[in-house]
């Protein structure tokens, strides 16, 4: 049992609440509250702010230190020992010095833990460590990052069986960079907003560099599989550079993955249900790609060929009529001596690909297609594949079609599909989040705060949500209470996040009567 | 001769407030500190919105940085910035006019918020350094370029009216060389007495956009534009560095760090720029007033860039360039000749200079790119790659001229692909019609009164429609969808029905002989 767990266990004995100041915890996702005042609940733990008290519940608490709870008996016998002077700690009964000596000596390696976690997250004291294949350098929280860097070595070990390859000689462990939130990723690869990470395929510094996304943990891991994927397929060959699709197809089809970090299983070939939520929009639309179109126009970059070229590619290697042949394709785009292939010049650098007609072609050929009526025909079983084998079946495809047709503009779309989403039991505490801020927008105040509130309730410790709720009631009520409550938690979420950038430039503003 | 003078000038500074006897310090009365750039560096005036940034310097010599990872070097210009983060209490009310105000003293609170703007790729080497120094607070700071080419050196200063961050950077590679300087400018910050107001920071705090003027009436508009323009040369006359004077010249105020003559010189250009197209397009918002634009003339293409540099657009009238050594028919013209152009177009019909058809916008930026003042007038000199597409031209393989004024946006920029050829059509047709005989010229105003009215017309409509169909909203996902669909649709047809409306106007009555005789006549001026 780990450190925090021993010391977690006489909290969780505790059935009545103590406090005490200079409490720590940190969460499971890595965020960290030191010099607060905690207190045990059975389910969880209260952080008491000045604005008000916030519930962590414990399955979302990697460690939580509160020195001073107090162990209330639990029997006759207990009481006694309490009489003669004994206090219980992780389990035994001891005198006080002695539990107080244990108490601070862990209490200071706690706070040594929770310091190196503070350090770590600063790019010049990043985690560094090389595996087998990886080089890992990480600002991400050690408990956090373990999970990733398992995942990783896992999916390049299952990759290189399924596709029968192996890493070059002299290939170095890839380095892979793991920011700790989307603005350190900014800030530090000089990416704009919308890039959810990267592969640099420059073949003499190959890279790749990925934030941890603790609002969507889900997201993070997506963007891994699939910027991952794109440096496995550098193992057929490091001057290759796989064109648009089949590339970007096949890194989404490894993009749907799950990972069990328990069991350190890795499971693919899963639904996409975000880009399966965009093909059926698509459909709806009564636009669907074509199969040749989308082979030939292989170079031009085509945003459906993550959504049809993900489908057209889970069908093939789901399939063991096409899979053998697919991966045959795959790699012969490559490798085999029967394919063209052009040069690439970028500034300091070279890359082998296929251009479009060749890239027909080829597929022609190892997919043992005969003439354009067999390419139709293939074209016919893709759009019955999708129309009655690929479902949405979770809420994951919804929230996400759902978010992208409200930056879209399409917001009654996106009212629906969120809808769906919750009454399809999502938990996603974001989906709450941006459901509500879309009813704020169309003047459904109390229904807006509502679903703020049940996003607290998921997630109670993002500053955003309470200042969305806050604001509400400052400036779209005229309750003088509904303004004191709104300045309250705007307050509690300055206190949740002292550097929070909206509330640098706008705390004084909220916070005055 | 007068670069040296300059450079003299700077480091006798030149406070921005108040003559100091400190030799080479730039020192601030209003905000109450003073600080010695390293030696050799420059001076550089900040845009007009970037009041926060409060001191900005540029080295003498560029460095070289190096990006091992990607192998490639490049030429690096160090800076210094001295930035205020002005305390809350000290942040002026801004006043709202009209229904836009684009200002905000300072858009960052503080040091960290400006870097994640200003920067990208970089990180901080070790952990912030509090300490006093001189008797203030300061916190020192540096970061890393991650591909390890640059570096930011910073010393954050806590003063009673906010925190002053003096920010300096260096290659990597030249960090070692550079270091001393970088440290003694830091350490020679101090902070002196507060003999300004504060509020003479904020003095000219906002601008109403050209939109908030749309509606007021002809006269009003002027009045409102002749106080804009006033508004706008005070503040860029603001704490001009040392070294940089301002002077008017045929109406044209000018704020330069060059020479008098050349910026003389420069202004002539743009006031013969503004006066024949007063003269070639009268039809366009007649009785508008046209503000001239100020011109800042930096001393050299490297000032000009560290200038340029900039989180923000400058937000005013200003055309901005620098001395050029490289002719009169240098980019640096043709640049200033384009300012001219369209700052004149935006202030007499913006609607007009926005729904230019691209062989007419193109034709009309390529020829007054090359216009130089000859005498009272404006010279339009043929480049040689004009001769060149003449030659080209008289192969037969050029478009008749009128496919090209018919040619759509999409097809106009991807039909055929070839850009160069598509430019050099649309520049000898734009002249043949400004150039060419009288019958020519009248079909281009034909053309221009027509665009105008089509423009308006249609403004109308969409206003009226907008009016008529209210803020109506979706009321289900089809008829989002819907909307959305006919919103698209609509833009796409507004404009190509403009044009062809436009087209229909000027050569309804027209015969396909008369077509012809054009294209010949056309082709004959070649």
């Amino acid at each position: 049992m780990g450190l925090m767990k021993c010391l977690f266990a006489v909290c969780l004995a505790a059935l009545c609440s103590g406090t005490s100041l200079a409490d720590v915890l940190s969460l499971k996702d890595g965020r960290m509250f030191d010099q607060v005042r905690l207190s045990q609940e059975e389910d969880g733990v209260i952080i008491h702010f000045e604005n008000g008290d916030v519930r962590v519940p414990n399955d979302r608490i990697h460690e939580a230190v509160i020195p001073e709870a107090i162990y209330v008996p639990q029997n006759e016998e207990e009481r006694k020992k309490i009489e003669q002077g004994f206090v219980r700690y992780e389990g035994e009964w001891m005198d006080p010095g002695r539990r107080d000596r244990q108490l601070k000596k862990k209490l200071e390696e706690q706070r040594e833990t929770l310091e190196a976690m503070k350090r770590v997250r600063e790019w010049r004291n990043r985690h560094m460590e090389e595996t087998k294949n990886f080089a890992f350098e990480s600002t991400v929280p050690i408990h956090v990052f373990e999970s990733y860097r398992d995942l990783c070595e896992t999916y390049f070990t299952e990759f290189c069986k399924m596709w029968k390859i192996k890493k070059p000689r002299g290939l170095e462990a890839l380095p892979l960079r793991f920011y700790i939130d989307r603005e350190k990723f900014m800030q530090i690869t000089g990416m704009p907003r919308g890039v959810g990470g990267f592969f640099q395929f420059i073949p003499t510094a190959l890279e790749l560099h990925i934030f941890y996304d603790r609002l969507d943990a889900r997201f993070t891991e997506e963007v891994m599989y699939h910027e991952v994927g794109h440096y496995l397929m550098k193992l057929i060959d490091v001057e290759f550079k796989y064109p648009h699709w089949p590339g970007e197809a096949l890194s989404e089809y490894y993009g749907a993955s799950t990972w069990d970090p328990v069991n350190k299983k890795l499971t693919w070939g899963l639904m996409n249900e975000s880009r399966l939520a965009q093909i059926r929009n698509d459909i709806s639309h009564d636009q669907r790609v074509s199969l040749k179109g989308m082979i030939l126009g292989c170079q031009d970059r085509n945003f459906t060929d993550y959504s049809w070229g993900w489908s057209f590619v889970h069908m093939l290697l789901e399939s063991s009529k096409y899979k053998k042949n697919f991966q045959k394709f795959f790699l012969a785009l490559a490798r085999g001596r029967d394919i063209d292939r052009v040069r690439q010049q970028y500034p300091n650098f070279q890359l082998k690909t296929v251009e479009g007609g060749e890239m027909l072609a080829a597929f022609m050929k190892y997919m043992k297609l005969k003439n354009d009526d067999d390419l139709a025909e293939l074209e016919k079983e893709w759009y019955d594949y999708i129309d009655n084998e690929l479902t949405i079946s979770t809420s994951r495809g919804l929230e996400s079609a759902a978010h992208r047709a409200y930056e879209q503009g399409r917001e009654k779309k996106a009212r629906r599909m969120w809808e769906e989403a919750i009454e399809g039991g999502t938990e996603t505490a974001l989906t709450f989040f941006r459901y509500a801020n879309l009813l704020e927008e169309e003047d459904e105040h109390e229904k807006a705060r509502e679903n703020w509130r049940k996003a607290i309730e998921i997630d109670s410790v993002t500053p955003e949500f309470y200042i969305a709720l806050g604001e509400s009631l400052l400036f779209r009520s005229k309750k003088e209470e509904d303004k004191k409550e709104g300045r309250r938690l705007v307050g509690l979420a300055l206190e949740l996040e002292p550097d929070n950038y909206y509330l640098k430039k706008n705390a004084k503003r909220l916070l005055e009567d | 001769m007068q670069a040296a003078l300059a450079r003299l000038g700077s480091v006798l500074i030149g406070c921005l407030f108040v003559a100091s006897p400190v030799f080479a310090s730039h020192e601030d009365s209003r905000i109450g500190y003073s600080v010695k750039p390293p030696k050799g560096w420059d001076q550089v005036p900040t845009k007009p919105n970037e009041t926060y940034i409060v001191g900005k310097f540029k080295a003498g010599k560029k460095q070289f940085a190096r990006n091992e990872e990607l192998g490639y070097t490049y030429e690096y210009q160090q800076e210094m910035l001295v930035l205020l983060f002005l305390d809350d209490s000290l942040a002026p009310e801004i006043e709202v006019e009209g229904d836009e105000v684009h200002w905000e003293f300072n858009p960052y609170p503080d040091y960290d918020s400006f870097l994640k703007a200003i920067a990208s790729g970089y990180y901080e080497l070790a952990d912030p350094v509090r300490e006093d120094h001189n008797g203030l607070p300061v916190v020192k700071r540096e970061f890393s370029a991650q591909d390890g080419t640059v570096r930011f050196v910073t010393w954050i200063f806590t003063l009673d009216v906010g925190e002053v961050a003096v920010h300096l950077t260096s290659t990597e590679d030249g960090f070692g060389k550079a270091k001393r300087d970088l440290y003694r400018a830091l350490k020679s910050f101090k902070a002196i007495e507060r003999t300004e107001d504060i509020d003479s920071l904020f003095a000219a705090k906002s601008f109403v956009s050209i939109f908030a003027m749309d509606d007021l009436d002809p006269e009003e508009r002027k009045i409102r534009r002749q106080e804009s323009e006033r508004d706008a040369w005070a503040r860029a006359q603001e704490g001009l560095p040392d070294g940089w004077s301002t002077l008017v010249h045929k109406e044209v105020p000018i704020i330069t760090h060059a020479d008098q003559k050349h910026a003389k010189k420069m202004a002539d250009q743009v006031r013969a720029v503004l006066s024949w197209l007063d003269k070639a397009f009268p039809e366009i918002g007649e009785g508008e007033y046209v503000r001239t634009p100020i011109l800042r003339i930096c001393e050299d293409e490297d000032e000009y860039q560290s200038f340029q540099r900039s989180v923000s657009s400058s937000g005013s009238i200003e055309i901005s360039t620098f001395k050029s050594t490289m002719g009169s028919t240098s980019m640096t013209w043709e640049s200033i000749n384009r300012g001219a152009l369209a700052r004149w177009f935006i202030d007499r019909d913006r609607d007009v200079y926005w729904a230019l058809p691209p062989w007419l916008s193109q034709g009309l930026r390529e020829m007054i790119g090359v216009a130089q003042p000859k005498g009272s007038k404006l010279d339009f000199p043929v480049k040689q790659w004009e001769r060149d597409f003449i030659r080209y031209a008289k192969s037969g393989s050029i478009t008749p001229c009128r496919e090209l004024m018919s040619m759509p946006w999409d097809s106009y920029y991807t039909q055929g692909g070839d850009q160069a050829a598509r430019m050099g059509e649309s520049f000898a047709l734009t002249r043949y019609f400004l150039e060419g005989p009288k019958k020519t010229r009248s079909i281009l105003s034909d053309y221009l009164v027509n665009l105008r009215d089509v423009v308006h017309e249609f403004e109308e409509a969409e206003e009226a429609r907008r009016e008529k169909d209210g803020d109506k909203e979706a009321e289900t996902e089809e008829e989002e969808e819907e909307m959305e669909a006919a919103r698209r649709k609509r833009a796409e047809e507004n404009r190509q029905r403009v044009l062809d409306e436009t087209l229909e106007r000027t050569f309804g009555s027209w015969t396909d002989r008369d077509w012809d005789s054009l294209e010949k006549a056309y082709l004959k001026s070649f």
